[in-house]
């Protein structure tokens, strides 16, 4: 048997350092899915992907593929969901079922750009959001941004609350199989679930500054609304019992810009390591969306029972190197870092000289530690696929020690 | 006067109880130049350093910047009245293609805490937007914003425009945003890099000062 085929796969890698095992190589696995996209809107995707599938390109490149799939939605009961695009009706659906709560990503208009506005009518009252899309952001395969939150008053929160009280889960586990089986050995599927209510609260219902200064004039409505998404959530936990997968990722684009320490250690904290015990309990590891600035928190992280920080995004993208990440947990079994490899390292204005440098850096640091590897916060439009390629190539060639 | 009292309600973030105290001292005859500086002004530079130190964070520091403006709002007919001018002006946007404004407000809410007068543009503002507002308001800084790695070379097209209409030399140029450093500042030719709010202040003020 050749030494080709004796190596473990990206998902191999990936599944055994979850499992807390060495693999051979460093998994190194992320998303093109942004850079495919605006390569493809933009006519610029090289000639020798333009007849391949996403998942194709990733094993050419040996890049391996990671996408958030959502393994549980919601059903708003009592609740008709109407969307207008650009002012005109959109979409209308009573007791809808969304995948993204209280966040509507999943049914913005994500085509063109303008503003999609949904409205949730309860019989309590109603609340309203509001997304816009950009042409410059569509061409960049980026996210739609939420301009207008949920909660903008005091009557919001109990709309909140009672949308909350009324929604049921609606598990598609048979989906979330059928799309991780599809990546084969290339990638992997995340059950990606909604963020910490802490979170759901700063980004969605009401938005930062909001939560802000809501916390200092209304407390106790942040922490029934904090509450009341705590108990939803502890019912998404419970349901992914049934659930065959050994990661479970709460999507919370956490950053100590906005939740800093004393923020993480009174609202974050308590959930995280509850959450952590269940998950565990389950045979489960978890995970968080750490896209943002981790410095002030690592200390706190160690603590919170997170067996991962996905999507670690070190300088130039955050304050935090790197090598401060690695001596706060490199040691430790528990969390794991992945991601690690800013985007900007790959664009064509860094000589590649800075990449390889900063890519021979992390693994004389990491060794035989456990890492995974990817492109924090994602391989971008403007990145050069060769430099992903060559980290691919370089991380191939790292062998290790232990074997 | 006690002005350590307005300080302590401001840096709290108590905005009932420091717009209380504003109207009371100009009652017993407080100069409306002398509250803003000893105690409004006196406060948030205190907060900022709290905040550059660790000590505090957003949350605190935003609280504390709101009750700034409440009493500023109740000083401002009366400084305007008077002789008493601004710390200086500064023209903020996030430019095109980004509609992040988070950082962006911000920043606002500190340069005026600071005593700035603070003209903000909104997001996704194009370069000859930027200009334009340079020939229009005369500030002394022009702060731009980017979050996305996509968007920040749109700064330095903000510059070109800036030297196009002729107003580079008149107005520094700050930058700031997630995915921005110094070195990249120095590379598109701003002048200043701010990586957080406390800092565009301090930043600003060390603009201003030179000029």
């Amino acid at each position: 048997m050749s030494e080709t085929a004796t190596r473990m796969s990206q998902r191999d890698r990936l599944l055994a350092v979850l499992a807390g095992e060495q693999p051979d190589r460093i998994p190194f696995i992320d998303r093109l899915q942004v850079w495919y996209e605006a390569r493809t809107r933009t006519g610029t995707l090289p000639e020798e992907f333009r007849d391949l599938t996403l998942t194709e390109i990733h094993r050419v490149v040996g890049m391996g593929q990671l996408e958030f799939v959502r393994p549980v939605g919601f059903r708003l009961r009592g609740v008709e969901l109407r969307v207008t695009f650009n002012g005109e009706p959109y979409f209308t659906e009573h007791e809808p079922v969304v995948f993204h709560y209280p966040g509507f990503r999943d049914i913005v208009q994500r085509d063109k750009p303008g503003l999609t506005r949904f409205e949730l009518v309860t019989p309590v009252g109603t609340v309203a959001g509001e997304e816009q899309m950009l042409q410059e952001a569509i061409d960049c395969g980026e996210e739609p941004y939420l301009r207008e939150h949920l909660i903008k008053e005091g009557d919001d929160f109990r709309v909140a609350h009672w949308i909350l009280d009324h929604m049921e889960l609606v598990p598609r586990f048979e989906e979330f199989r059928e799309l991780d089986a599809g990546f084969g050995e290339v990638g992997f599927a995340i059950a990606g679930i909604q963020q910490i209510p802490f979170q759901q609260v700063l980004l969605e219902y009401l938005g930062e500054m909001s939560t802000f200064y809501a916390l200092y004039d209304n407390p106790k409505a942040v922490k029934a609304l904090i509450d009341h998404a705590h108990e939803r959530l502890l019912d998404t936990l419970d349901c992914l019992a049934e659930l065959d997968t050994p990661y479970v990722e709460l999507l919370d684009n956490l950053t100590a810009h906005m939740a800093n320490p004393k923020l993480f250690r009174e609202w974050c904290l308590p959930h995280y390591q509850q959450y952590a015990e269940i998950l565990h309990g389950q045979g489960k590891r978890m995970g968080s969306h750490t896209d943002g600035d981790l410095k002030p928190l690592l200390d706190l992280i160690a603590e919170s029972g997170l067996d991962v920080c996905e999507s670690f995004s070190p300088a130039p993208l955050s304050s935090t190197t790197f090598d401060e990440v690695w001596d706060a947990w490199g040691g430790r079994e528990w969390p794991i870092v992945w991601g690690v490899i800013p985007s900007p390292l790959l664009e064509a204005r860094v000589p590649e000289e800075e990449l390889h440098a900063f890519v021979e850096h992390v693994l004389e640091r990491v060794g035989d530690g456990r890492v995974i590897l990817g492109v924090s916060d994602m391989v971008m439009g403007h990145n050069e696929i060769d430099r992903v390629r060559w980290i691919a190539d370089r991380v191939e060639e790292h062998e290790r020690g232990l074997r | 006067m006690d002005f350590a009292e307005l300080v302590r309600l401001v840096t709290e973030g108590d905005a009932g109880e420091a717009e209380a105290w504003t109207r009371r001292a100009l009652q017993a005859g407080a100069e409306p130049g002398e509250i803003l500086e000893r105690g409004l002004i006196a406060a948030m530079d205190g907060v900022g350093r709290l905040y550059s130190a660790g000590e505090i964070y957003v949350p605190e520091m935003l609280v504390a910047a709101r009750a700034m403006k409440t009493c500023l709002a109740v000083l401002q007919p009366l400084l305007a009245q008077g002789d008493h001018s601004s710390r200086g002006k500064v023209v903020i946007g996030t430019v095109k293609g980004d509609i992040h404004d988070i950082g962006k407000n911000i920043v606002g809410i500190m340069l005026e805490g600071s005593g700035f007068e603070v003209v903000d543009l909104g997001v996704d503002v194009s370069p000859q937007a930027f200009a334009e507002a340079v020939v229009e308001h005369r500030p002394d800084i022009v702060g731009l914003s980017a979050l996305l790695t996509t968007t920040m070379p749109v700064m330095r097209t903000v510059i070109s425009a800036l030297e196009e209409f002729g107003v580079r030399e008149t107005v520094k140029v700050m930058v700031g945003g997630a995915p921005l450093t110094d070195e990249y500042a120095r590379e598109i030719g701003a002048d200043a890099y701010a990586s957080d709010a406390a800092r565009a202040s301090e930043r600003a003020k060390e603009l201003v000062s030179a000029v």
